[in-house]
């Protein structure tokens, strides 16, 4: 078994299509995981009466079981309840699982900031959703921008289990040219260089926004 | 001392209580204008707390305090402690924010002033406290006599009606006490209205109209400073005076 260079070639554009479809998933999938998940960590962080107990079981149960059996559960339980797309199912899953994850690091961000900031800010006049949204999210988000980032690089990984809900994602086309040319080095390989070649974007970005964020303070330095 | 027009603040038989313990018993209490009133007492005699319940941070078990004469409910809390300036011992500036963002967004959001007003009101304040250059620091970037600067001017930035201090210099190194101990006094110079809890009995002395003096939840002695200082009769207070000021 060597990598068929030919094959590669006839492939490359449905590999480059379905390369699209991952990068529009996880993409999709992490904006809106992160809003829900700076949402759902302000609520555990605030516990009001009630609700708290609801979010903090929808965190526990997100983090604690397999993301395939939440994606099945959701394709085959919600598709029972109402006709939605598996694309639909699928940017639900990963928003519920990475939005969980994320959930509790600003959880922890939020209660990581002293609690003096909060008082300064109540003495000000402010509001208590005043006070998250201009003092304590912030400072939060920034504490876990890190782990957000390295959110993005798994949420390309986990897009894989997609292909499982009929998704035409990546690891899918993979599969696919496998089965039609026998040829699981060349498809595979290709998929996995490509994932690569995401990661390394993804750590790019993340170099720039680094530097960014330290521009900032240090331009205020001199 | 004078009519019921120039008080500020007003509390009635407030008592608060961390459980069993009583920090405020039954306390009563007229601030006036212009008056500069010096808390000080042992730890733990309540000083913080009777600061901290005038603004709502902490809940009072029973009593009223009354702000222009207007009772202090859930309800005007907001609008209450928007027109009292609170500075606290450890600063709790935004560390989110610059120094203009830190000074701005209150005034801003809540006060409704334009950006330029308030970059300018910022500006000059920054200038009569000596750290006219500061505007695009963020509070980490600051010396502690700085950031403490910093607070006082976000305080006064919402053109406060009085302002209260929690032990404003007992965080910092002694070359910073003076600096902070001087822009309050130009506060005092500027007439305005203070509750300062302080350890430095020299600057107490010097600055207040008005000494008190809290032991066990209680104000033991409520005194001018003239005769706080000289013609005291209370035997705990003569304690406290002379250890203090051995110091
Ligand atoms: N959040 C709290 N929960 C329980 N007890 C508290 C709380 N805050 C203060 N206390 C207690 O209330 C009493 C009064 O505290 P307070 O901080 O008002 O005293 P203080 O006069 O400011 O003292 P210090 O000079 O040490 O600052 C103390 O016995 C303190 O332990
Ligand atoms: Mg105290």
């Amino acid at each position: 078994m060597t990598f068929n260079w030919r094959v590669f070639q006839t492939t490359f554009p449905d590999f480059m299509r379905a390369t699209g479809v991952t990068i529009q998933y996880a993409v999709i999938a992490i904006v809106i995981a992160v809003i829900w998940g700076i949402f759902i960590g302000s609520i555990n962080f605030r516990r009001p009466k009630g609700i708290w107990r609801i979010t903090s079981a929808y965190v526990c149960f997100f983090r604690e079981t397999p993301l395939l059996v939440q994606i099945y559960f959701l394709f085959y339980g919600l598709s029972r309840l109402m006709p939605v797309s598996a694309s639909i199912i699928a940017v639900a899953a990963l928003v519920l699982n990475d939005g969980a994850f994320i959930a509790e690091n600003v959880r922890g961000g939020l209660q990581s900031i002293n609690k003096g900031q909060e008082e300064a800010a109540y003495a000000l006049g402010f509001s208590k959703f005043q006070t998250m949204i201009y003092f304590l999210i912030p400072q939060a988000v920034t504490k876990v921008q890190d782990s957000i980032m390295n959110m993005v690089s798994i949420i390309i990984k986990d897009t894989s289990l997609l292909m499982w809900i009929t998704i035409t994602e990546l690891t899918y086309m993979a599969h696919r040219v496998n089965s039609k040319y026998y040829q699981p080095v060349t498809a595979y390989l290709t998929a996995a260089v490509i994932y690569m070649a995401l990661f390394l974007s993804v750590q790019g970005i993340k170099k720039l926004m680094d530097r960014r964020s330290q521009k900032k303070y240090e331009l205020s330095e001199s | 001392m004078s009519d019921n027009n120039n008080i500020v603040l007003s509390l009635k038989n407030v008592t608060k209580k961390f459980g069993d313990l009583t920090v405020l018993d039954n306390m009563s209490l007229d601030i006036h204008e212009h008056e500069i009133v010096v808390l000080c007492g042992p730890s733990g005699g309540g000083k913080s707390t009777l600061l901290r319940s005038i603004n709502g941070l902490e809940k009072i078990n029973s009593g009223e305090i009354y702000y222009r004469g207007e009772l202090v409910t859930n309800k005007n809390i907001k609008s209450v402690r928007s027109h009292i300036g609170m500075v606290f011992q450890s600063f709790n500036l935004f560390d989110n924010l610059t120094v203009r963002d830190n000074l701005t967004i209150a005034p801003i959001k809540i006060l409704k002033k334009t950006k330029a007003e308030a970059v300018e009101k910022a500006q000059s304040y920054l200038d009569t406290f000596g750290i006219g250059d500061k505007m695009d620091h963020y509070p980490h970037q600051l010396s502690g006599g700085q950031k403490q600067r910093v607070a006082i001017v976000r305080s006064m930035m919402m053109e406060p009606d009085v302002m209260l201090f929690d032990e404003p210099t007992s965080a910092l190194d002694p070359e910073m006490i003076k600096e902070v101990l001087d822009a309050i006094r130009r506060l005092a110079e500027m007439g305005m209205t203070m509750v300062i809890v302080t350890h430095e009995i020299g600057f107490a002395r010097e600055v207040s109209s008005r000494m008190l003096f809290l032991e066990n939840a209680k104000i033991r002695v409520d005194a001018s400073t003239e005769d706080f200082f000289t013609n005291t009769e209370d035997e705990r207070l003569k304690q406290f005076l002379s250890v203090i000021l051995k110091h």
